[in-house]
């Protein structure tokens, strides 16, 4: 949901933004990355310049060309579709070399294995192609064909074999992806023996998918709705020989490992991808049918988000990029199938940094990543990938709370989870001593005070103050819910027949709550609380809590009136606020609580929250039950209706709203347009 | 005694060991020195050869001589007279003929003996038929007009005539000169009275050796007007006043008026030259492609009050032509009306075998009325049409002059001899000037309300000032930006409540006391709903569809800011209202954002044009001695103390082939521009070197606080500004600039070629040669070498 949303806002950012002095670059896009900070992504220097856009390639033209890649000498190799050819491109001498004329029909999908050799899939001979170097003629000569298998069960003769994409892994062994396969890719042993499927998407485990699942058979699911997994629509192999896959309609990319789970996936993407490829530090590069480009860290985290679609042919965007590849120094390839063009972006000082500061820090070697990341938050100081790996280089290098800082700069809740804890473990034992010696200071106290009674002096006075304010009523009734919480059933029918509470002291209790829950959601630490306090607004939060406690009083009392409930106004009203102090006083002890806690110790928290809400809920019910002195079983009825209501007459405020709305509209439209044609 | 040594010892010793552990603890302390690789030598190579730098003036030999002898124009007196030509001027310098029928001209330069078209010129030599009727008569005429019918505007229904498709003018031949029947001058005569004077005439008015008047009566469309053609110091002008535009019929209504649109045009890719298209810092687009695509860009941007959108940034009215580099090219600048005017070129492509480029005078836009929510209107023009004249000079240029440098020297020299430009740049201590901006504070959105977050004191602006000149940087400007309690970004116009007055006077002192310059920063122009000042419905202003001229800004953690353009009118209000402030603080001046750059027509009770919204703003900037604009059209050139974002690129067309310095080349000796911030340079050494090429000051904006300390302020777009991470950096930078640009302080650029691939030698009027290699590999040059990546200063 959060990525839907961050997608949508990200695109419509592109066509809303008047030019703020950051086209520093001179370029025709800006370049984002994903802060975690501020939840959001943020500008950044611009990593990738436009270097060249070219039609031809040493004099061939390209035609429709659908899949790119690049093998350890940085040569090109690029599947010309419409020429039915595949072009090996030298950008270094501009030399050009073509290969399968003659043989390919339709070839869309191109790789170059680890053995050197090159593999190409081809749609329209519904076969893979191996393609060996042969150094007699110059050029490659076919080796071996990959098609579809015969006599076995997983291909009928009906069944579709369509091979768009092909790669290899460390073992050499072939998976070729085919157009509209649900099994997901099809293996191959290098030889030409298919062995199997690898790679498919799952149906994901929501709960109609579950509910459908129980009820109704394999068939039924697929005829009647539509329950198949996506196909599969391209795939990469990285530097570790692990296979990601990309499909259609879902976010980013998946790393899978050679068990067929899902080892990895992108933290953000856009849901078009068409092509994603990875480069030399194992970053991963995908390109979108919009013309993004983005890179990820091997992890996951959006490094870079770039380039876009071109309406006024400038270089540097795309009209209908179909394929992505990058060499040994970074430079990105990419293709465009309308333009039938190859444009080359080069990486920026600033990329080159980030790329090398990854490297260390995927190896492992934080202490050295520690000062490329200080260049990196020099040049930009919300590039939180940065801010993670200071943090873990302080934390490998046992500074634990330069290490807190940092994580708490990058918002990384594990991270800071065990920065914390050390620190705290370091404070505790430093501290042991100390604690003990109160501990023990207090054990005697308590033993004196039992013989001499010296607290005495303190409490005396106490009871006096106690004595001097129950003079006053409001006193009293602030202190009553106290007693209610006791004594329920007395309680209630204390505020209901004997006046023992009031609408003031009510009210103080609300607005107590509402402090309570402002104390809570400001100090909480960020361990357990994820909201950045610059964002926390005044008005949304009371909307958030008094308008739901009117709408329950009322609509408590107007369905409860209805039903043979006793209740009047006043009564419900009171009895909800009282019955608010479990909350009032839950909320600050937990958040003070939450302040010396770590992830280990996540069960406290969360347990003393819910039973303050269970209490809370608990005494809800009792309160509707004995104000409006009902039995149990109408008690839990009339709370369900209450609520509904409550809903109900937000939803007709809201109609009512819109429809005043429209109404303004058209009075509007009608003077504009009595004006405009008088 | 031998004990107190004893002591002696012992605490060195110890202090010793005290010492080493203290500071010998602080390891995590950066080394800027990170060695990252460079790319591969191919791949920097083609980035030199791209359109993001200016190539090497070559072309073959065998191309030359193809050029020189068979595009060299062959007509003789007796031609021109055949033609219809008659001569008008003549001049030492030029000869001019003119052919009212059609308006045609035909200009002569006697200095290199070339003669200039006004008709696309060698049609039909490739033996066939090459265009129909209608295109022949749009292509040999010289006057253009656009008009559309009253009762129905449409964008669709514009009509583009000619004079002689009006006067439904046809030919006597095909047009296409075959083998053996070689005429050139076939594929222009026309039918024997086919050429109808009563749907054109075209008369002359006043006529003299240096001046005359065209009357051109379009009976067709009932439309008239006066076109004056003088001849002036060998600047050829021509005019179009405003009130002799007549319109006396009811069904049409004329849109724009193209003047000479083919004058130089070029076929296909037999001439070896270039356009310049001052988009941004200025492109070049080579005539040696087909390129297929037109060129359309209205000059000072595009106008928002007809919600026009374009992307190239033509911020001085000019364009210009060479057809051979070194030979012949001419320069044409708008001096009246460009305001209204639109470069528009045609290349050579599908639809056209010629590339043109020309001018388009626009009399009337049309712009969408709309009626309702849903955006529903009808297209519609206003009743009345510019009051704005048109007046373009064109100078031909010869031999040397004959280039882009030769393009921006001239227009340099018209505003030298018209008092625009004078020698002001900032100089002190024979050093470049730096600008340094400081944002002092900001808005932050917190539980009730807002509150400021302090990034810089004054203490602290001055502290750096101080330590900047202690590192031998004197000559400063600062800039200083959310000084006032109401913040900084989308805040303008701020209120004039300045925090400690006192101690800000005091700053302003001492720094204008040094002889330099210190600047508020204000925006009278653009505004949004987080200004306090702003009353919505009096101020914002309305655009020409009557709608309010307001954007939503999208930051990116989601929160829409609208951003509102206020009436000029009110700008200058505001202005007035605070003139008596600034002055009063003593600061040198107001740094002025939007201004220079958005110029807007609008809609206050009835429509007004651009022409007046720049009267109000000329007004605003004459209010004060001093003022620094960001990116500033031509109009603010007389009123620059500095020209702060000068634009490094340009919109980079795929058809783009070259980047080529036309600003810093108008501006270089008159105004000190300084480069967008350096903080956000990603192209580290590149842009640098290009700085030293341009003769660009070095801009930095800095706050005290860390830059993270505003991430939930709107200033967070700025997201590197930390001033102790750029200390040193700004030291050496500025260093390396001004060991190069110290010697040409002040000095115009006499010439700029690019000697190879990569390769520039930058030659100022005071004799200093500047080369500059952006190559991986020295070079050697006129016996000097330059180191790779470096720059070379030769004196006289």
């Amino acid at each position: 949901m959060m990525k839907k949303i961050l997608i949508i806002f990200f695109i419509s950012i592109f066509l809303l933004i008047p030019s703020l002095n950051l086209k520093a670059n001179g370029l025709p896009y800006a370049t984002y990355t994903y802060s975690s900070a501020l939840n959001r992504m943020v500008w950044t220097q611009d990593a990738y310049i436009p270097l060249s856009i070219q039609t031809e390639l040493s004099g061939l033209q390209l035609e429709e060309p659908q899949d790119l890649t690049i093998d350890k000498e940085d040569n090109l190799y690029i599947s010309d579709y419409g020429n039915k050819r595949i072009i090996k491109y030298s950008l270094k001498d501009d030399s050009v070399l073509v290969i399968g004329e003659g043989i390919l029909d339709e070839p869309m999908g191109i790789h170059v294995g680890d053995d050197g050799h090159l593999y190409v899939a081809d749609f329209g001979l519904k076969m893979g192609l191996k393609f060996i170097f042969d150094e007699n003629i110059g050029n490659y000569i076919l080796d071996q064909t990959y098609e579809k298998p015969q006599n076995t069960p997983y291909f009928t003769d009906k069944d579709a074999f369509d091979p768009t994409k092909i790669i290899t892994d460390k073992g050499n062994n072939v998976y070729m992806l085919l157009a509209g396969n649900i099994n997901g890719l099809v293996e191959y042993e290098n030889r030409g023996e298919f062995f199997g499927f690898f790679g498919g998407n799952t149906i994901p485990n929501t709960w109609d998918n579950v509910l459908k699942f129980i009820l109704f058979d394999e068939d039924q699911r697929r005829q009647w709705f539509q329950m198949i997994p996506a196909p599969v629509y391209n795939i990469a192999v990285d530097n570790n020989g692990l296979i990601l896959t990309t499909t259609k309609g879902q976010d980013g990319y998946l790393k899978l490992n050679i068990a067929n789970f899902v080892y990895n996936e992108s933290v953000w993407g856009f849901d078009s991808t068409e092509d994603l490829y990875v480069g030399p530090y194992d970053t991963i590069f995908t390109i979108t049918s919009d013309g993004y480009i983005t890179e990820y860290a091997p992890d996951g985290s959006v490094l870079f988000v770039f380039s876009g679609l071109d309406t006024s042919n400038q270089k540097g965007l795309f009209k209908s990029p179909t394929s992505i590849g990058v060499d040994s120094k970074n430079n990105i390839y990419a293709l465009d199938q309308e333009t039938s063009a190859l444009q080359v972006f080069i990486p920026t000082e600033f990329a080159d940094l980030v790329h090398y500061a990854i490297n260390l820090y995927q190896d492992g070697k934080y202490s050295e990543s520690l000062e490329p990341w200080q260049e990196v938050l020099k040049m930009n100081g919300l590039f939180d990938l940065a801010n993670k790996g200071i943090g873990n280089a302080y934390f490998a290098n046992m500074d634990y709370v330069q290490a807190m800082e940092y994580y708490e700069v990058a918002r990384d809740q594990e991270g800071y989870s065990n920065a914390f804890w050390e620190v705290r473990n370091d404070l505790l034992l430093g501290s042991g001593s100390i604690i003990i010696t109160i501990l023990l200071v207090i054990l005697v106290l308590y033993f004196v005070n039992l013989f001499t009674h010296f607290m005495d002096v303190v409490k005396r006075p106490m009871a006096k103050v106690k004595v001097y304010l129950s003079k006053y009523k409001l006193y009293l009734e602030m202190i009553y819910p106290f007693y209610i919480i006791k004594h329920p059933a007395d309680g209630y029918y204390g505020v209901k027949r004997e006046k023992k509470g009031s609408n003031l002291s009510a009210f103080i209790y609300v607005l107590l709550f509402f402090l309570a829950y402002i104390f809570w959601i400001y100090e909480t630490s960020f361990l357990f609380n994820d909201r950045i306090t610059s964002e926390i607004n005044l008005v949304e939060e009371v909307v958030k809590i008094f308008v739901p406690f009117v709408l329950w009083v009322i609509a408590n009392y107007l369905v409860c009136s209805i039903r043979d409930g006793e209740g009047k106004l006043s009564d419900v009203y009171q009895a909800s606020a009282y019955t608010l102090l479990p909350m009032i006083i839950t909320f600050p002890i937990v958040a003070i609580i939450s302040k010396g806690l770590t992830y280990n110790e996540s069960f406290i928290y969360d347990t003393l929250l819910i039973i303050g809400i269970a209490i809370t809920v608990i005494y809800m019910i009792i309160m509707v039950k004995e104000v409006h002195f009902y039995d149990m079983k109408p008690t839990i009825g009339n709370i369900l209706i209450s609520i509904f209501t409550a809903l109900m007459i937000i939803a007709v405020l809201f109609i009512i709203y819109l429809l005043l709305n429209e109404v303004y509209g058209l009075l509007s439209d009608i003077v504009r347009e009595v004006i405009n044609r008088g | 005694m031998a004990k107190w040594l004893k002591y002696a010892v012992i605490v060195l010793l110890f202090s010793s060991t005290l010492s080493l552990l203290v500071y010998g603890n602080s390891s995590l302390v950066t080394n800027n020195e990170v060695d990252v690789e460079t790319n591969f030598n191919y791949i920097n190579q083609t980035f030199l050869e791209s359109s993001r730098f200016t190539q090497k003036d070559q072309v073959d030999q065998e191309k030359l001589d193809a050029f020189h002898e068979n595009f060299m124009l062959p007509f003789t007196e007796s031609d021109l007279e055949t033609l219809g030509f008659e001569e008008m001027f003549n001049t030492p310098e030029l000869l001019v003929y003119f052919e009212k029928d059609s308006f045609s001209m035909m200009v002569y330069n006697k200095k290199t003996g070339y003669l200039w078209s006004s008709r696309p010129e060698f049609q039909g030599i490739s033996g066939e038929r090459e265009n129909n009727t209608s295109n022949r008569n749009l292509m040999n005429s010289g006057l253009w007009v656009e008009y559309v019918r009253a009762q129905n505007v449409s964008t669709s229904l514009i009509s583009l005539d000619s004079l002689y498709s009006l006067a439904d003018v046809s030919y006597q031949t095909d047009g296409s000169i075959k083998e053996g029947q070689e005429d050139f001058l076939s594929p222009y005569l026309i039918e024997e009275g086919s050429y109808k004077t009563r749907n054109v005439s075209v008369s002359y008015g006043n006529k003299n050796s240096q001046s005359f008047t065209v009357l051109i009566d379009l009976k067709e469309i009932d439309i008239k007007f006066s076109v004056i053609i003088s001849l002036e110091d060998g600047t050829l002008s021509v005019s179009i006043p405003s009130e002799s535009i007549e319109e006396n019929g009811d069904i049409y209504r004329l849109l724009s008026v193209q003047i000479f649109p083919n004058l130089g045009a070029a076929r296909e890719d037999s001439y070896p030259g270039y356009f310049m298209i001052p988009d941004g810092i200025g492109a070049l687009v080579r005539l040696d492609q087909a390129h297929n695509t037109r060129f359309q860009a209205k000059y000072y941007g595009a106008d928002m009050g007809y919600r026009q959108n374009t992307i190239p940034l033509l911020s001085v009215p000019i364009f210009g032509l060479v057809h051979e580099h070194g030979a012949n090219g001419l320069v044409a600048e708008i001096e009246e009306g460009a305001e209204v005017s639109s470069l528009i070129a045609q290349f050579w492509g599908a639809n056209t075998r010629y590339h043109r480029m020309g001018a388009k005078y626009d009399v009337r836009d049309i712009y969408r009325y709309v009626i309702n929510k849903a955006g529903d209107g009808n297209d519609a023009i206003t009743e009345g049409f510019t009051k704005s004249n048109f007046k373009i000079n064109y100078r031909f240029l010869s031999g040397e002059d004959a280039s882009y440098v030769g393009m921006a020297k001239a227009y340099r020299d018209t505003l030298i001899s018209r008092g625009v430009l004078t020698p002001s740049e900032k100089e002190l201590n024979d050093q470049i000037p730096i600008n340094l901006s400081y944002i002092m504070s900001d808005q932050e959105k917190s539980f009730i309300g807002s509150t400021s977050v302090h990034m810089t004191s004054v203490d602290d602006v001055l502290k750096s000032y101080q330590l900047l000149k202690d590192e031998n940087i004197y000559n400063q400007q600062i800039t200083l930006f959310g000084w006032s309690k109401d913040g900084f970004v989308y805040q303008s116009p701020y209120r004039t409540r300045i925090p400690n007055k006192s101690d800000y006077m005091d700053l302003f002192e001492t720094i204008i006391n040094d002889q330099n310059t210190v600047y508020l920063d204000n925006d009278y122009v653009m505004a949004s709903e987080l200004t306090n000042r702003l009353s919505y419905n009096p101020d914002v202003a309305r655009n020409l569809s009557r709608l309010k001229m307001e954007s939503a800004y999208r930051s990116l953690n989601a929160q829409i800011t609208e951003i509102y353009y206020l009436y000029p009118e009110r700008s200058y209000v505001y202005a007035k209202k605070d003139q008596e402030f600034f002055i009063d603080l003593g600061i040198s001046g107001l740094y002025l954002n939007s201004i220079g750059q958005k110029l807007y027509s609008y809609y206050d009770q009835e429509n007004y044009e651009r022409s007046v919204s720049l009267s109000y703003y000329q007004e605003i900037v004459d209010l004060y001695d001093n003022i620094l604009l960001s990116t500033p059209n031509a109009y603010f050139f007389n009123a620059l103390s500095g020209y702060l974002d000068m634009p490094i690129t340009n919109a980079q067309y795929d058809y783009y082939s070259d980047l080529v310095p036309i600003l810093p080349l108008i501006l270089k000796g008159s105004i000190s521009y300084y480069t967008p911030y350096l903080n956000f340079n990603a192209m580290g050494e590149d842009r640098l070197l290009a700085m030293v090429d341009f003769g660009i000051n070095p801009s930095y904006i800095l706050t005290e606080e860390d830059t993270y300390e505003m991430r939930y302020t709107n200033a967070s777009i700025f997201y590197t500004t930390t001033r102790s991470d750029y200390e040193e950096e700004m030291v050496d930078t500025y260093h390396y600039l001004n060991d190069a640009l110290k010697y040409v302080i002040g000095e115009p650029i006499l010439n700029r070629e690019v000697v190879e691939t990569g390769l520039v030698k930058v030659t100022y009027e005071n004799g200093v040669t500047i080369y500059v290699n952006y190559n991986y590999v020295g070079l050697m040059i006129d016996g000097i070498t330059i180191p790779a990546r470096d720059y070379e200063v030769v004196m006289p």
